[in-house]
């Protein structure tokens, strides 16, 4: 009997500590910083803060939605298909893909233009991701859950002189929180005539997080830009609660098992981006943007977990119940602050005799107009060689980016663009410092294939 | 020109929210959860083989339990020299039950042989091949370690306090040397449990498990040959950390792997003991050009009740994939009253082939009990 209820009582505690490994791991950023917003950005590699100007302003660089000439509305969608190996084999990451939409409205006050500005994204398998991994259990870290997270930023922005745009606004990461309660009688003679009631208890939360940007126009050849995003973390608590009775062969004894799981289910880390377009030609762009980003600040995906056991035990019981777990301390994953340059060119070919704009300072343009765009954009991996017991999976990057489109009539005029985006992540070696490791070396490569295309209507 | 936008603005915004509500909709597919075909050394920790992975007359996690004698101490024996195939000889130290319950550490005094045809699912019946029968041996004989070398089988144990070795060319009938092959490195010690293994580049080496009179701590202590028969230049096993430090270590069991970015390591499962804690089974290991030995940051097996005596077998799934297969000598897990050779498997996700039990008759196909 003692030994019945001392089963029942483990049971109980690798439920719920199972439960405490549902503790999803970090989903970092979201897929706008990872395959762009918009099928003008994600063609031009990014590398667009100083010449945006459509919707994706809202990602790129706030500032710009000043110059959007008027209203309008856009939407698309995007995919990528992501073969992510370790020693040459498929690891399955889920590919990525979701809505993309925004809007833009520009106005006056005191004759001053200002723009709002919404931009979104949406990942169409579910609003948020969990996923359970121990600490030393390989994974993509940084490809594996960062698209499942919705983005959406509001912004505004005021050209207070022609020759300066600001704005900024906020930015939403969302996901889930939730906790868990049983309560009720546990029959170890018959588990199935136990009356146990359980409470799911989940919520769709959100966190804001800043976001700035400036653009100077510096003549008719240069743009500079610089953008400012915050760091974000969507925390997630899960509380598990078991109290009730074990009824071992008539003896009830009171159990109370409590288990609590802190994390951080999302991560944004501050960005600074600084973009220079040059316009050497006409409809001719050509911008560079550098963007540091603080991966240092990145927490470690693996939950702190706590619990206790009390149990209040009928004398003479003799049972030995064993020591409460000690809480999880993951090791801090230590990655790197880098810097990420983009390249990125765009050439619009014109179909027609250019028409001067009713607007007033706005360029005449074509009545069809047929862009031409490529990017190219480095990323190396934050994370530092995983030769401990942390296998945070992840190599350099390289992505390189072409795009097309029309845009056609004048107002409103319909811009379709479309692009493609092939990513290169050469081949990484891990070796462990310890031959008794578990996971011990391996290798990492990766091909990530993207596509989508956008629709906007400005009127 | 107001009026026209003014028009088309709602029908722009509509038909812009049906495009994306399609879109949308029609896209959920099938997610990957990226936990596909990761990287896994195949060296711990082992889950106790199911019952659906042994025969049908085993009870898990118990592959080899001799109908009338003790068996332990396993040495795990690829029966065809053909490794991919499962045929399987284990030798094991026995002791005859003179009582329905023998205390566990009773001594053995015989080796026996017992087949599998998958490899962990061992007949009943073993075939003894081996007793004491040279001057030097005491009554006692164990740790049998089974080597193929050209085209003879090997058998080293340890009898009266040094290493012997018998030699075989059917793996049934084996012949004793009249003298051992490795002797105590000093006066008042005592070498157990040899264990061999092939290293790459050629010859061989030796782990023995090396006991002082004294009452200290057992440690592992190696020799090397060329020949298997002549061993020299006994190197302890010394570790590059404290977390052994004070416990007891024994009954080694060796193997030599390649990691995927080519460096070979040795793996040494042993025997820990600390203090009265049921011993575990520990993972040693050490890249062959550096010294010293890392430990493994937990246990790759420890059951409530402890287990003794390793044996690591690496073999290939019924997927394709590598794993390894420990057995390991000592109680049930599930009851303290059944003592046995027990299987375990690295890693937790391996799939076996459907179990081949020679049954308690020692067929296979034989009738289970």
């Amino acid at each position: 009997m003692p030994r019945r209820a001392k089963k029942a009582i483990r049971i109980a505690r690798l439920a719920l500590a199972a439960l405490a490994l549902a503790a999803p791991s970090v989903a970092s950023a979201h897929a706008p910083g990872t395959f762009g917003l918009g099928s003008r950005g994600a063609a031009m590699g990014g590398a667009i803060a100083a010449s945006v100007n459509d919707f994706s302003a809202g990602y790129y660089n706030p500032a710009a939605l000043a110059a959007v000439p008027g209203l309008s509305l856009s939407v698309g969608y995007f995919g990528v298909d992501q073969t992510l190996r370790i020693d040459g084999r498929d690891t399955d990451v889920e590919d990525a893909h979701g809505v993309v939409f925004g809007i833009v409205a520009p106005g006056k006050i005191a004759s001053i233009p200002f723009a709002f500005g919404l931009a979104a994204h949406l990942p169409d398998r579910g609003l948020s991701r969990i996923k359970a991994l121990r600490e030393g259990v390989p994974r993509w870290e940084l490809y594996d859950t960062r698209p499942g997270v919705v983005f959406l930023a509001a912004n505004l922005a005021i050209q207070p002189i022609p020759e300066i745009e600001i704005g900024g606004g906020m930015s939403f990461l969302a996901a889930t929180e939730g906790s868990f309660r049983v309560t009720g009688t546990a029959d170890l003679a018959a588990p199935y005539d136990s009356r146990l009631v359980h409470e799911v208890d989940a919520d769709l939360t959100s966190v804001r997080y800043p976001q700035v940007g400036a653009r100077a126009h510096l003549g008719e050849l240069v743009d500079l830009a610089l953008v400012y995003r915050g760091q974000a973390e969507l925390r997630l608590a899960i509380d598990a609660n078991l109290r009730g009775d074990v009824d071992a062969g008539g003896i009830r004894v009171p159990v109370e098992y409590s288990l609590s799981s802190r994390t951080v289910a999302a991560f944004l880390p501050q960005q600074v981006v600084l973009g220079t377009a040059l316009k050497p030609a006409h409809r001719l762009i050509i911008e560079v943007d550098v963007t540091w980003v603080e991966w240092s600040a990145y927490p470690s995906p693996t939950a702190r977990t706590a619990a206790s056991l009390d149990v209040d035990l009928p004398p003479g019981l003799g049972l030995d119940l064993p020591p409460d777990v000690l809480p999880t301390d993951p090791l801090a994953p230590s990655f790197e602050d880098r810097f990420v340059p983009r390249f990125g060119v765009e050439w619009v070919a014109e179909i027609g005799e250019p028409r001067a704009d009713r607007r007033e300072g706005r360029p005449p343009r074509a009545p069809v107009e047929i862009p031409f765009r490529a990017g190219y954009v480095f990323e190396a991996s934050p994370v530092p060689p995983q030769t401990r017991v942390t296998n945070y999976v992840d190599t350099d990057r390289h992505t390189v980016s072409f795009g097309t489109g029309v845009a056609f009539g004048e107002r409103p005029r319909l811009a379709l663009d479309g692009h493609l985006a092939l990513s290169i992540l050469p081949v990484r070696v891990t070796e462990k410092a310890s031959a008794a490791d578990f996971i011990g070396d391996y290798s990492a490569d990766g091909i990530m294939v993207g596509g989508g295309g956008t629709a906007t209507v400005a009127f | 020109l107001k009026a026209r936008s003014a028009h088309r603005f709602p029908v722009a915004i509509a038909v812009a929210a049906a495009c994306a509500a399609c879109v949308a909709c029609s896209t959920i597919g099938d997610g990957g959860d990226g936990g596909e075909e990761l990287p896994n050394a195949e060296l711990g920790p082992f889950r106790e083989l199911r019952d659906d992975e042994l025969g049908a007359s085993h009870s898990s996690p118990i592959a080899l339990r001799d109908g009338v004698r003790q068996a332990r101490d396993v040495s795990i024996f690829d029966a065809d020299g053909d490794p991919s195939t499962p045929a399987t000889f284990a030798y094991a130290a026995i002791v005859v039950l003179k009582e329905k319950k023998a205390k566990p550490e009773a001594p053995t005094d015989r080796i026996a042989r017992y087949a599998s045809d998958d490899g962990r699912t061992f007949e009943k019946d073993g075939l003894e091949v081996l007793a004491p029968t040279q001057p030097w041996e005491s009554e006692t004989i164990s740790g049998p370690c089974a080597v193929r070398a050209g085209g003879e089988i090997r058998l080293y144990y340890a009898s009266g306090g040094s290493i012997g070795l018998a030699t075989s060319s059917d793996g049934a009938v084996f012949a004793s040397r009249s003298e051992p092959v490795v002797r105590p490195f000093r006066e008042g010690s005592t070498l157990s449990d040899p264990h061999v293994v092939e290293m790459p580049g050629g010859g061989q080496r030796m782990f023995v498990t090396v006991t002082d009179d004294a009452g200290a701590p057992s440690t592992i202590v190696s020799v090397a040959s060329a020949d298997g028969a002549t061993w020299t230049k006994p190197e302890s096993v010394l570790m590059n950390g404290m977390e052994l430090r004070g416990a007891s270590l024994r009954s080694p069991s060796a193997l030599v792997a390649t990691s995927p970015t080519g460096r070979d390591i040795l793996h040494l499962y042993v025997e820990v003991r600390v203090g009265d804690e049921p011993p575990a089974i520990q993972l040693l290991s050490r890249f062959l050009d550096e010294p010293g030995w890392d430990v493994a940051n937990a246990p790759v097996f420890a059951p409530r009740l402890g287990a003794s005596s390793p044996e690591v077998r690496r073999i290939t799934g019924a997927d394709g994939r590598p794993a390894a297969m420990l057995f390991v000598s000592g109680p049930s897990s599930r009851t303290d009253d059944d003592w046995g050779i027990s299987a375990a498997i690295a890693p937790g996700t391996a799939v076996l082939s459907p179990p081949i039990d020679r049954g308690a008759f020692g067929q296979a196909g034989g009738a289970p009990e």
